[in-house]
């Protein structure tokens, strides 16, 4: 994305934002346009912070004072003022959510303009399914998946509601299966010129293996298997929310830590195995090697051991927090959708609000996905002996 | 899917950025994970001790060095566009 139109948004945000505080005030009252403003401008300003942060992190001369800095504005002061303003009393939630999802609204229009000029509207498919999804009441606007639907139009149905409880295991275990009928049908002839599904297969697998080689060294050779699954398959259970009726099983607390376990039991076996008992208690304790280390070594160890034990937290929370954010964004907007579409008139549609949402899901699975498998390639990493030395720059 | 082979292809640069980006979106969990594990193990221990508060506040602190030295691991592996 350019960063003009970045910029564009992020003005127009602050504009409109204004402007519609004004015509709230006139309408519903002050404390409505407050809260919509408020709203706005907090969306504005992340949505600036991010273009900075980002931009910090990828200029050319690293300027680390700098990165410190945004990411203590970003981050503490920002969610902070959103912390304190959602203790607010007399909350509009309804206002202030219209403010933050203003910036959406921009940037959807902004986009729509710029894809209709090109001469495509897709839009319209998507009018149906946005009923569908929108249309199902819930306590959090989440997407609803096939057999929570199931669940609600028979209540009664023991059947149904055993679906419904099994839903997140259901899907999974169908994911796991498709990738491995995708892979082995694409791999039934093989062919020296791969073409088709072959050339797919082959391409994943050999961009896979080369990402984890750059980091791991030669020697991460067998841990391609396991990781190269686990990126197919979270990418597999993070892109399933975009099909609609399908709940994505990484939207699900257990399915996320049930990953980063497999993937923490893996390192402290290693750890083990390549250290030994004591050796990795040694390393626990920041391997002192003189009487300061050795003072420091009480301090160290109970360090050390948090971080372990935060790594797989780490990797579950964020895996599931960005799965479940982006489809609750999806409900919500789809919700959005069918209520504009109800003011005129009474019909089981809505406007396709989500589609946007649904783009940025397509990137944040992607990056979720990608995440979770570097970072286990690091803490596989770390618990080689050459820790201090890594095997390459590349990592 | 056929997405993911398309994004996997991409030329090195714009796979690093991505892969950076990604890394760093991570600090904050990181930043706020490790103080949480900290309060839980010290919680748990002054449960079996019983003496509370001082395990928890100390596990707390404890918790957020340790996050900050992985955010530093993280920064030193991946600032210099890695």
């Amino acid at each position: 994305m350019e960063l003009e139109f970045i910029d564009r948004v992020g003005k127009i945000g602050f504009f409109v934002s204004g402007i519609g505080a004004f015509l709230i005030a006139f309408i519903f009252g002050f404390s409505y346009s407050f809260d919509f403003l408020f709203g706005g401008i907090w969306a504005s300003c992340n949505f600036f912070l991010i273009r900075y942060t980002v931009q910090t992190f990828f200029a050319v001369p690293k300027n680390y004072v700098k990165m410190f800095f945004m990411m203590s504005v970003k981050f503490p002061l920002l969610y902070g003022a959103g912390y304190f303003f959602l203790g607010k009393e007399d909350l509009s939630v309804a206002a202030l959510l219209s403010g933050i999802s203003l910036l959406y609204g921009i940037m959807f229009v902004e986009a729509l303009v710029k894809v209709v000029r090109r001469g495509i509207v897709f839009v319209l498919p998507f009018f149906v399914i946005s009923g569908l999804e929108g249309s199902l009441d819930s306590d959090v606007p989440e997407v609803p998946g096939l057999f929570t639907l199931l669940s609600k139009i028979f209540p009664d149905s023991f059947f149904a509601l055993f679906l419904h409880q099994w839903e997140t295991i259901i899907f999974s275990v169908l994911i796991g299966i498709t990738i491995c009928f995708v892979f082995w049908f694409s791999t039934r002839k093989k062919e020296i010129i791969p073409s088709g599904l072959q050339n797919f297969a082959e391409c994943i697998v050999e961009n896979l293996r080369n990402f984890i080689l750059e980091v791991l060294g030669p020697s991460g050779e067998k841990f391609v298997p396991l990781l190269g699954t686990l990126f197919i398959y979270i990418l597999a259970m993070n892109w399933v929310a975009l099909i609609p009726l399908v709940k994505p099983p990484t939207s699900n607390l257990n399915v996320t830590i049930a990953l980063a376990l497999c993937v923490f039991f893996l390192v402290q076996y290693l750890n083990i195995k390549n250290w030994g008992v004591l050796g990795f208690i040694y390393h626990m304790a920041g391997s002192p090697k003189d009487t300061m280390g050795w003072a420091l070594a009480p301090l160290m160890f109970p360090i050390e051991l948090l971080t372990q034990f935060t790594r797989p937290l780490t990797l579950a929370f964020r895996l599931f927090g960005n799965v479940v954010g982006e489809d609750i964004l999806i409900g919500a907007a789809a919700l959005f959708g069918v209520y504009l579409v109800s003011i005129f008139a009474d019909v089981v549609a809505g406007f396709p609000m989500q589609v946007p949402f649904m783009f940025l899901a397509v990137l944040t699975g992607l990056m979720q996905a990608l995440v979770f498998t570097l970072l286990s390639t690091i803490y596989i990493l770390l618990s080689m002996p050459d820790e201090e030395e890594p095997s390459s720059d590349n990592g | 899917m056929y997405l993911a082979g398309a994004i996997l292809v991409i030329d090195k640069e714009k796979q690093k950025d991505l892969r950076q980006f990604g890394t760093f979106v991570t600090i904050p969990f990181v930043l706020g994970g490790a103080p949480v594990v900290g309060w839980f193990i010290g919680s748990l221990l002054d449960k079996i001790g019983d003496t509370s508060p001082f395990f928890m506040y100390v596990f707390i602190v404890l918790g957020f060095v340790a996050g900050v030295r992985e955010v530093y691991r993280i920064i030193r592996r991946f600032g210099d566009g890695a």
